[in-house]
Order: C-alpha cells, then sequence, then structure tokens
C-alpha cells in the first residue's frame, strides 16, 4: 500500500492548500488504497482534510494519526475521517464541543435526515460567521446548491461537507466533495457530450446542463458569483484532471497532470462579512 | 342532535376548504433538495381538498433548484386532467419569496443570452509559483 505523508501548507493561502491537495492525489491510481501519514502534520484545512476523509470512506484507506498534540486534538474534535451523519447526532456534538464542525456525511438514502443535518451545519456556518443582514441568504444559498448538485449530477450516494471559521483571520473555508462520477463523465452519460475536464468545467460556468429541462445548471455557476462577486471570495473546483481556481478579478482553468478526482471538490473561503449583502443581482 | 352535529361539521368543512402541509415537518428548515420537494408530490395528491397550502412557517431558505421543483409542481398539480389541486404557497419569508419570484420569472422569460466566460488557461505548476510570488 502507497504511504502518502501529509505536509503542512506554507501559508493560509488557499491555492497553496490546493496545491497540497494535488501533490497528495497525484499518481493515485482509481480506489488505490493509500496510507495516509498524519504523524508531522500540525495544520490542516478543509480543503485538504474532506477530501481525504472522502477518499478513505471510499476506498477503505487507512490513516496514521498526527504525532503533534494540537492536530491529534483537532482532527478527533472534528471526527475526522468517518464524520457524522445524523441530525442529532451533530446537535448533541455541537453542544457538546461549542468549538468545533464536525465533518458531515449526507446519505442520498437518508432523504428528510440528510435535508436536516444539511440545515444545521447552514445554520451553523451562518451564525459563525456573523449575522449582517443577507448574510443568511450568501451563506445558505452556495452550500444548498452545491450539495443539491451531489445528489442529482454525481450518481454517488454520500457527499461530504466541513467547514471551519477561523477568528482571527476573520474567514470561513468550506468543502463540499463527492467521489461519484465527476462532470465529464455527468455530460456524456446524460447528453452524450465526449467533453475533456476542463471543457466540462467550461460547460458548467456556461450554465450548460446535464438536464434538459430549464432553469437547471445554474447551481455551480451562481454559487460561484455569490462567493466572488458578493462576498469577495476565492472559489475552487475540481473533477477529475483539472480546475477552476477563481476570484472576483481571476478566473484560471487549471490542468492537473497526473492527478484525478473521481467525483467533484468544491471549496471556498468567505471573509467575514463587514456590511450588509444582498446576493439576489448574483442569482441572475 | 345528530343533524346538529352533522351541520356543524359539514359548515367546518366548508369554511376549511383547504389542507395544509407544514413543509418544515415535512422538510427542514433549508429545503434545498429536488428529490424531497419532488416527494410532495404523492403528499399534495392524497390531500382531500382541492385546495392545498404549503406552509412555508419557520423556514428560513429555499434553493433554487427547491425553488424551480415546487414551481414545477405547483403547474403540475394545475394542469392534471384528474383530480387537480390548486398549490398556493402561504406564510413564506421575504427570502423565501424572493427565491419563488426569481425563478418564476426566469421560468416565464428565459435568459437567452449565455454568459461570457474568459479563462486563463493554465498549468499547476504556473498556479503555484504565481500563488507563492503574490
Amino acid at each position: 500500500m502507497k504511504n502518502i505523508p501529509i505536509l503542512d501548507p506554507k501559508n493560509d493561502n488557499l491555492i497553496q492548500q490546493f496545491g497540497i491537495l494535488y501533490s497528495i492525489f497525484t499518481n493515485v491510481g482509481e480506489k488505490e488504497k493509500i496510507h495516509f501519514d498524519l504523524s508531522k502534520t500540525r495544520w490542516l484545512c478543509p480543503i485538504i482534510i474532506l477530501p481525504v476523509a472522502a477518499y478513505i470512506a471510499k476506498t477503505n484507506s487507512t490513516f496514521a494519526q498526527s504525532k503533534n498534540e494540537t492536530a491529534k486534538a483537532y482532527l478527533n474534535a472534528i471526527r475526522f475521517p468517518k464524520g457524522i451523519s445524523s441530525a442529532s447526532e451533530f446537535e448533541k456534538y455541537v453542544q457538546e464541543t461549542k468549538t468545533y464542525v464536525p465533518i458531515s456525511i449526507l446519505r442520498r438514502d437518508k432523504g428528510v435526515e440528510r435535508e436536516n443535518l444539511e440545515s444545521m451545519f447552514s445554520g451553523l456556518m451562518y451564525r459563525i460567521l456573523g449575522s449582517v443582514s443577507g448574510a443568511q441568504n450568501a451563506v445558505y444559498y452556495p452550500i444548498a446548491e452545491l450539495v443539491t448538485n451531489i445528489f442529482e449530477h454525481s450518481k454517488d450516494d454520500v457527499g461530504f461537507i466541513f467547514g471551519q471559521y477561523y477568528p482571527k483571520k476573520e474567514y470561513l473555508d468550506i468543502c463540499i466533495a463527492d467521489t461519484g462520477r465527476g462532470l465529464a463523465q455527468a455530460y456524456k452519460d446524460e447528453t452524450g457530450l465526449e467533453l475533456t475536464d476542463g471543457q466540462a468545467i467550461e460547460e458548467v460556468l456556461k450554465g450548460h446542463s446535464t438536464k434538459s429541462q430549464q432553469e437547471r445548471g445554474y447551481g455551480i455557476r451562481t454559487s460561484k458569483k455569490v462567493v466572488c462577486e458578493g462576498l469577495d471570495g476565492n472559489f475552487i473546483i475540481a473533477s477529475g484532471a483539472s480546475a477552476l481556481v477563481a476570484s472576483q478579478s481571476s478566473e484560471k482553468l487549471v490542468s492537473l497532470p497526473d492527478f484525478y478526482w473521481h467525483g467533484v471538490i468544491v471549496a471556498y473561503r468567505i471573509p467575514k462579512p463587514k456590511g450588509g449583502i444582498d446576493i439576489s443581482g448574483f442569482l441572475e | 342532535m345528530i343533524y346538529l352535529l352533522y351541520y356543524r361539521h359539514k359548515t367546518m368543512c366548508m369554511e376549511k376548504q383547504h389542507n395544509t402541509i407544514l413543509i418544515v415537518k415535512k422538510i427542514a428548515k433549508i429545503v434545498s433538495s429536488r428529490d424531497l420537494v419532488h416527494n410532495l408530490e404523492k403528499e399534495v395528491s392524497r390531500q382531500e381538498h382541492s385546495t392545498v397550502n404549503l406552509d412555508f412557517t419557520d423556514v428560513e431558505f429555499i434553493s433554487r433548484s427547491a425553488a424551480h421543483e415546487l414551481l414545477l409542481l405547483q403547474e403540475k398539480m394545475r394542469t392534471k386532467t384528474f383530480k387537480k389541486k390548486e398549490v398556493l404557497f402561504v406564510h413564506t419569508s421575504d427570502d423565501v419569496k424572493k427565491m419563488l419570484r426569481i425563478v418564476a420569472s426566469n421560468k416565464a422569460v428565459p435568459e437567452s443570452s449565455k454568459p461570457r466566460i474568459r479563462l486563463e488557461k493554465i498549468d499547476i505548476d504556473t498556479l503555484m509559483r504565481a500563488a507563492s510570488s503574490g
């Protein structure tokens, strides 16, 4: 079994953290079992933790716990890697720990239970970020659309969601991941279009849905707009061997050689809002 | 006496000519999934009266996808050949109302122009170098 050390990001830049994620999953075969070595890890963030947890769940991979006491306590506190999958467990857990948000695992077959868990997660993220006018919609909208996307398009039965607020830095990081068929395969299966991973991301941004109905295909595009333009945040979506890295001022389509994520990873960062927000202009 | 009771029951039914489904109980405080809204169809069809109120009391938010599915449900129930139902959205917060209106107006008059996207295409090494220097 391949042993992959998980290194600390050089700084708190979201792109640097994405670089660590890239290095972790470079040259990893589909469903290959991995031993993730966190023994030297001192600092972790959602864009790294969540995909690793999702991969462990998918492949029954293993991990070595961090030897750093703070990191170890944090990993235990967020219930890495198994997370929690019920609303009642989430509520109880949050009441007990107050500070940490556990990794939440949303299961398709749990229906209303799944929706309640997602509601609790979103509600907690909003309360943590602060209650300026319009912030509720701004926090709820991308989570709701991106999670819905998992169950509509990924064909996977499980979705993963995790967030962390950094009070000193005043930003919230959220990561949403699945280990389903990915964007390019979804286009191929649903529309017959053969696209590269990069082209599939471009189609998503143009709002071309894999479904035939009108009023489809808005979810990812408008979520990105809310995060980048409405909240001045950063947004990354990776699927297969490509990723979009976006902010208010730039959008980059990044090729990821020797890397292939079977599914979709979305990670974004929202700075703590200083004033009122109105997202309605970004919903098109 | 029996006649009076029967008369009262009949009057009450005439007064309350609708059924109510409480969304926060059937789904959640935040309604985001299409599949759960879609599942309401059976519940709505089962209702006795021809008007069914979907009551959004305590619902904080609905996603765009859920709003679309709700409008589809409303339209489907209205245009059925048999057992038509009038589905009404009641006790909606301003945010829920706003989302329903955005989706309804886009459904009625879809945006025809496609968004223009301008992506800079780079590889991961270039991205990381830029991130390090920035």
